[in-house]
């Protein structure tokens, strides 16, 4: 090999590619398994609190493939909780990085159809997405890992690089926060309610 | 603003998201969640964010397992490339800098010879009006004088050399990384 006659220590790309780390890496079916498992919770994550769509697409495939390249990814006998947890923890970051940049539009400025009710949503849902809204991003991180995920507050503190003492005060204040806008949402006259009132009136 | 937790939560939060809530619980555990902020607040909020997962689970769109592990290994693969190469470019501004070095020694000795070689072709000039028409005989003796002298062919040489060695390796390097 030519390289080898220049560099005696040169390694090939091969050999490279598929180094220490990826000793540890999963295997094609372990992952297809773990990516069936989480690839949807991990969507619903992304989407939620991104409020929007196909960035969550975006977020969810980059986050795999950074999990696939991990120079030190989680040990295979660490379990897939632990892979879980590693994952969410990229796609936080990538959530973050992508607000933090210059020319995307923050969650803030994001149109209120991202996050308008549909049709075919419940009641509870037809509440949540409003509430949602008025959260400020890294509440709705918090939020979801804990609620909907089931995360303690110290793999919410791995996940989101936050510390474990301040977990339970900012959850604490979110949740306050969350449920008294699902309390006014749900005092506040639907459309139609408003329809009804408005025909009761004119006849 | 006090922190201090109800001792139901836990159990509270477990029925959630077991799906036990309210059906399948305790009729004291329903009491109690009605009549206690953090229990009640914890019910409405948490039983919202599942429903929520549950919804949006369902309507995710997935690409294949496979199609990411072909993009990661896509990557690693330019990522081991790219470790590869970052020796040589090392090589390659080590090049660039000797070969300025030379330039700009060669430069500066004979900055030094100017002086001779001017004053040659200053004679040269003034011998123009009484020299015949083929005077470039006279130019060629006057100026190579200096540079025939032993330093003054070293002088030369050496940085030739020397170029030509840095030349070549970066061809050959060049047609090692096209290959």
């Amino acid at each position: 090999m030519f390289w080898a006659s220049i560099l005696p220590n040169a390694v090939p790309v091969e050999a490279l590619s598929l180094g220490d780390a990826a000793s540890q890496r999963m295997d094609g079916d372990a992952f297809a398994g773990f990516y069936q498992r989480s690839a949807r919770p991990l969507w619903a994550y992304l989407a939620r609190v991104s409020g929007d769509q196909s960035l969550a697409d975006d977020l969810m495939q980059e986050s795999y493939i950074r999990f696939l390249c991990a120079a030190r990814p989680p040990r295979l006998e660490d379990g897939e909780v632990a892979s879980r947890r590693y994952l969410f923890r990229i796609a936080t970051n990538l959530m973050r990085d992508h607000w933090r940049r210059p020319h995307s539009s923050s969650i803030e400025e994001l149109p209120e159809e991202l996050f308008a009710t549909q049709p075919n949503q419940s009641d509870s849902q037809a509440l949540l997405s409003p509430a949602l809204r008025l959260m400020k991003p890294r509440e709705r991180q918090l939020l979801w890992l804990a609620h909907a995920e089931g995360y303690s507050h110290g793999e919410i503190a791995e996940i989101t690089g936050l510390a474990s003492a301040s977990i339970r005060l900012l959850l604490f204040r979110a949740r306050r926060k969350i449920a008294s806008h699902l309390r006014e949402q749900a005092l506040r006259p639907t459309s139609t309610e408003l329809n009804c009132e408005v025909l009761r009136r004119e006849l | 603003m006090t922190l201090t937790a109800c001792p139901h939560e836990a159990e509270i939060r477990r029925l959630i998201q077991l799906g036990a809530w309210p059906h399948a619980c305790a009729p004291e555990l329903r009491v109690h969640a009605k009549s206690c902020r953090r229990c009640s607040e914890l019910v409405l909020v948490t039983t919202a964010f599942i429903e929520a997962r549950a919804m949006s689970t369902s309507a995710a769109q997935l690409p294949s397992a496979g199609m990411l592990q072909w993009r990661a290994q896509l990557r690693r693969r330019a990522a081991a490339i790219e470790r590869i190469q970052r020796p040589f470019l090392g090589a390659q501004i080590f090049g660039s800098a000797a070969l300025l070095a030379i330039a700009a020694a060669f430069v500066i000795t004979q900055a030094s010879r100017g002086w001779e070689w001017a004053q040659a072709l200053g004679g040269w000039f003034l011998a123009l009006p009484h020299a015949g028409p083929f005077h470039l005989q006279a130019l060629w003796s006057s100026t190579s004088m200096v540079m025939l002298k032993p330093e003054g062919i070293l002088m030369y040489l050496a940085p030739v050399l020397l170029l030509l060695v840095v030349i070549g390796g970066m061809v050959a390097f060049l047609a090692a990384e096209k290959h």
